[in-house]
């Protein structure tokens, strides 16, 4: 009875540890999959671009040249 | 005989004991061995394996983001491309107005001229803040303009000033005249003293 009370203990500890080192490894696999650094001279070239253009200015200066 | 019976009896009873603990003890045995093997597998194999392939999963996405976020600029690029291609012949009014570099020497001609034909007689001319060449740089990194003041004083009578003022505001470079003031002299002739700006910009030909 003695040695099936140490089995029993032991095979809880294991199935714990078991347990926690799948979750810590669960969570170091999300951190992986979440941790992406772009650098810094990429993102300032992935800022948008506005294309417009304001052609009031040009409108104006026309009418100034006139 | 009867002793026999019963030592023989006593020994098959042990072997039964020990041979009904066996199995169990076994199983157990082959249960803790499995799950040290899984925590030393998923430890020493599994957890450098799954992180590697999460980070290069993440790298694809990040890369595919990337990708996505740098077309959608190229697109942006080509239509301001093909907007400014269409405005090209209208941009020599922005270069008039606001010339890509001082241009002092011209601007003074002009002053000089339209001072000679309203008649009037420049007696100052003064030109501040003009930026040395590699502070100018500088200093249009951060603001892409750059401005230089300027203060002007002529003698004349007050039409000649008047159309003096009206012509130098329509320079064909930009003036933003911040004050004017009309002085009267001891002589009974008036001076006119006009404060103001010039910009330019510092950018590249070929816009």
């Amino acid at each position: 009875m003695h040695k099936k009370g140490i089995d029993r203990d032991l095979i809880i500890v294991l199935t714990t540890t078991l347990i926690t080192l799948g979750c810590w490894v669960g969570f170091e696999v999300y951190r992986a999959y979440t941790k992406i650094t772009i650098p810094e001279v990429l993102q300032k070239h992935l800022q948008p671009l506005n294309p417009t253009l304001n052609t009031r200015v040009l409108d104006k200066l026309e009418l100034r040249d006139k | 005989m009867v002793l026999e019976y019963k030592n023989n009896f006593n020994r098959y009873r042990k072997y039964l004991i020990s041979a009904s603990r066996q199995p169990l003890w076994q199983a157990s045995i082959a249960l803790v061995l499995s799950l040290l093997l899984l925590i030393i597998l998923l430890f020493l194999v599994l957890r450098p394996t799954l992180i590697t392939i999460s980070s290069l999963f993440g790298q694809i996405n990040s890369q595919k983001q990337i990708t996505q976020q740098l077309d959608a600029k190229i697109a942006s690029l080509q239509q301001a491309q093909t907007l400014l291609n269409s405005l090209e012949p209208r941009l020599i009014h922005l270069d008039n107005n606001l010339p890509t570099s001082a241009n002092l020497g011209i601007w003074t001609s002009a002053v000089e001229t339209i001072a000679s034909n309203s008649g009037v007689a420049i007696t100052n001319l003064s030109l501040l803040n003009i930026p040395i060449s590699n502070i100018a740089t500088a200093t249009a990194q951060l603001a892409n303009l750059t401005k230089i003041d300027f203060n002007i004083t002529v003698s004349g009578d007050y039409p000649q000033l008047v159309n003096f003022v009206d012509t130098l505001e329509k320079l064909p470079r930009l003036v933003d005249l911040t004050s004017v003031q009309v002085q009267k002299q001891k002589d009974g002739g008036l001076n006119l003293v006009a404060v103001g700006n010039i910009n330019f910009t510092y950018a590249q030909k070929g816009y």
